[in-house]
């Protein structure tokens, strides 16, 4: 059963008069118990999905179409009131910077505890105390730091405390946008391994956010490929990365260093992401595409059903009907 | 110009030390670079590889002669910088040039690209008419990738791409024609999309404008698509050495074992061994006795406490800090496909 299930999304920013469609029509179901990665470039619309998801879009921001149906429930239209229930409870959150997370001047711990006496009234002080001595271990920080300030941790503690943080409201959905893009590779091997970990012990449903191919491949079951703001290609991580459709996926494939296929054999994707004030027309990645033709610039292409669970939105597909994804 | 292969090195760098003194609390130097030996050769890309608080920033910029030298020597051919009169220093900067990480905080934005690649030559005075700088900023914009050069040129930093940045970074670098070029992290702020291409742009610059790169990065996975060479860092020492392929194909030291063991593979059938390492580095307080490592190797015997190991032979140009150095049997980290190179 579907956890989290995102219709024809879209997401628009007013800046400065004009609009700005940051997310445009975009579908995927993330299954209960499953590993989700979505992937795509700065300025594919990823982060903008995720603050849409936790109903955390900006002042000039909103949802302008398509819906969010989490639990059963949808979320579209849900009030600040509405979304307080949700978040930090059955919907967890982590993010890059886990510092600016954490309140520098207050104990680890107690920031832990807060949100538990506030999600759960009933809960005395010394309990709530408990349940975050007891997250704060299962994320892997020895007791005798629980007590210490974030400063005094490393940055790999700081995501570990972050992550225990997302966790306090015993969240069945957690949604991380790039936890470890800004750590040194061993410590973010480590997290991964966490988050691995977790989602058995405590049965998560994890979306995770990312630019990088690499990190995804082990963690996740199903991979989300989203260029330009639009969903472009969906499949399992093995559909994905063995036999990618879309020539955007494989790109971005090819971009990441892979000791598999030996040195100097990555190459970057020529150009740069379109402007999402004026996308091109047609298929988004066309002016980029190795294997552009002519319709491509002229028609948006429609969904192709592949064998398995993967589904592109590529005119080398013919015209593909599309695919109820 | 140096010599390529067979002459000496290039750069020779002897028992550097380079020693921070912590604010209040005197006699506990933060220990950046602790007794290193490195030798660069001319015309070769060495990377420099470690976490956060390795020493690999450091060491680098005390070669580039940016972090004051505590003690020992800093060569390039017969001149130790380190002995190196203020006089004589600005001529010794021009032959070597830096790019950093974060082409979003390395400009000022309010100048324009041509005067962001032209101000290395005003400042070092090697071009005075108007129609030379623009001849050698545009062939700098030009051979950075960033063409038509003139239109570039007229831009500002806000209306460029990360990527495109990076490169103006670089042309700001190579317009004075260096002969080390020292790049800290270039593209970890970078897409993973646009790296690639950042990084065959150092190796085509190299190559023809005969320059030697020292390159660092916590990334091995970076260093393997570029390294000739690879020196591993931890905790201010060195503590593997050796080309890329050994160094990454068949590492010697637990430390850069795991390193790359850690590597995200884009590949869901990669199954590397298990991570044993304790710990982040971050949470390292102090100077570890012995072999800096052994807090958190899962190879550690009682003696790795002891003595500090050295650099030992483990192959040809291969060298690794481990006194278990011949008798560990490391797994391979990654499924890895071999080529000449190196």
């Amino acid at each position: 059963m579907a956890l989290l299930t995102i219709r024809d999304l879209t997401v628009e920013y007013r800046r400065a008069g004009r609009v700005i469609r940051a997310a445009d029509q975009v579908s995927f179901d993330i299954e209960t118990g499953s590993v989700v990665g979505l992937v795509g470039e700065s300025g594919s619309g990823k982060s903008t999905l995720a603050l849409a998801m936790m109903g955390l879009l900006p002042r000039n921001g909103a949802v302008t179409g398509g819906s969010i149906s989490f639990d059963g429930a949808e979320m579209t239209g849900l009030d600040e009131t509405g979304w307080r229930m949700v978040r930090g409870r059955r919907m967890g959150m982590v993010f890059q910077g886990a510092m600016n997370s954490l309140n520098p001047v207050r104990r680890v711990l107690d920031q832990v505890a807060e949100p538990i006496l506030t999600h759960e009234p009933d809960i005395s002080k010394a309990g709530a105390a408990e349940r975050a001595h007891e997250l704060l271990a299962l994320v892997g920080i020895p007791g005798d730091r629980h007590r210490a300030y974030p400063y005094e941790y490393s940055g790999g503690m700081r995501q570990r405390a972050g992550i225990a943080m997302a966790l306090s409201g015993r969240p069945a959905l957690l949604i991380a946008d790039e936890p470890v893009t800004a750590l040194d590779v061993i410590v973010q091997a480590r997290i991964l391994r966490l988050l691995e970990n977790l989602r058995e012990v405590l049965d998560l449903t994890i979306l995770f956010i990312t630019h990088d191919l690499g990190v995804v491949a082990r963690l996740c079951d199903r991979v989300v490929v989203l260029y330009a703001a639009r969903a472009v290609e969906e499949g399992t991580v093995e559909e994905i990365y063995d036999h990618p459709k879309h020539p955007y996926t494989r790109a971005l494939l090819e971009s990441v260093p892979n000791f598999a296929r030996g040195r100097g054999k990555s190459h970057g994707i020529p150009g740069t992401p379109p402007s999402l004030v004026r996308p091109p027309a047609g298929c988004r990645f066309h002016p980029r595409c190795p294997d552009s033709m002519e319709v491509c610039s002229i028609q948006v292409p429609g969904w192709t059903r592949f064998a398995g669970s993967q589904v592109a939105t590529c005119h080398l597909y013919g015209d593909g009907e599309r695919a109820d994804a | 110009m140096p010599e390529r292969a067979a002459a000496p090195a290039f750069v020779t760098v002897r028992d550097l030390n380079v020693h921070f003194k912590r604010s209040r609390r005197v006699g506990d130097a933060v220990r950046a670079v602790d007794g290193v030996d490195l030798d660069i050769f001319a015309g070769e890309t060495l990377c420099i590889v470690g976490e956060s608080g390795s020493g690999k920033t450091t060491l680098v910029r005390a070669i580039g002669h940016l972090a004051p030298i505590t003690s020992g020597s800093v060569r390039f051919g017969e001149v130790d910088v380190a002995q190196l009169p203020r006089s004589e220093l600005r001529a010794m900067r021009r032959r070597v040039q830096y790019v950093f990480q974060d082409p979003f905080e390395s400009f000022d934005r309010r100048q324009s690209i041509f005067s962001i690649v032209a101000q290395p030559l005003r400042v070092h005075k090697l071009e005075a008419s108007r129609a030379g700088l623009e001849t050698r900023v545009h062939e700098a914009l030009e051979e950075c990738g960033l063409e038509p050069a003139g239109e570039f040129a007229k831009l500002f930093p806000h209306q460029l791409s990360g990527g495109q940045r990076q490169r103006v970074s670089i042309a700001a670098a190579i317009v004075l024609r260096p002969e080390l070029l020292i790049a800290d992290e270039p593209v970890s702020m970078l897409d993973v999309s646009v790296r690639s291409d950042i990084l065959s742009l150092f190796v085509r610059l190299k190559e023809s404008h005969r320059m030697t790169l020292l390159f660092v990065t916590h990334d091995l996975s970076v260093a393997w698509e570029i390294a000739d060479r690879i020196a591993v860092m931890y905790l201010g020492k060195v503590v593997e050495e050796g080309s890329a392929d050994q160094v990454i194909g068949r590492p010697a030291n637990p430390y850069t074992h795991a390193l790359v063991t850690a590597i995200p593979v884009p590949d869901p059938h990669d199954e590397p061994p298990e991570l044993g390492v304790r710990g982040d580095i971050g949470d390292i307080v102090g100077i570890p006795a012995g072999c800096r490592f052994h807090p958190r190797c899962p190879y550690a015997e009682d003696r790795c406490s002891g003595a500090v190991p050295p650099l030992t032979e483990v192959g040809q140009g291969h060298r690794s800090a481990c006194v278990r150095n011949d008798k560990l049997d490391l797994l391979p980290p990654h499924r890895l496909a071999m080529d000449s190179k190196g």
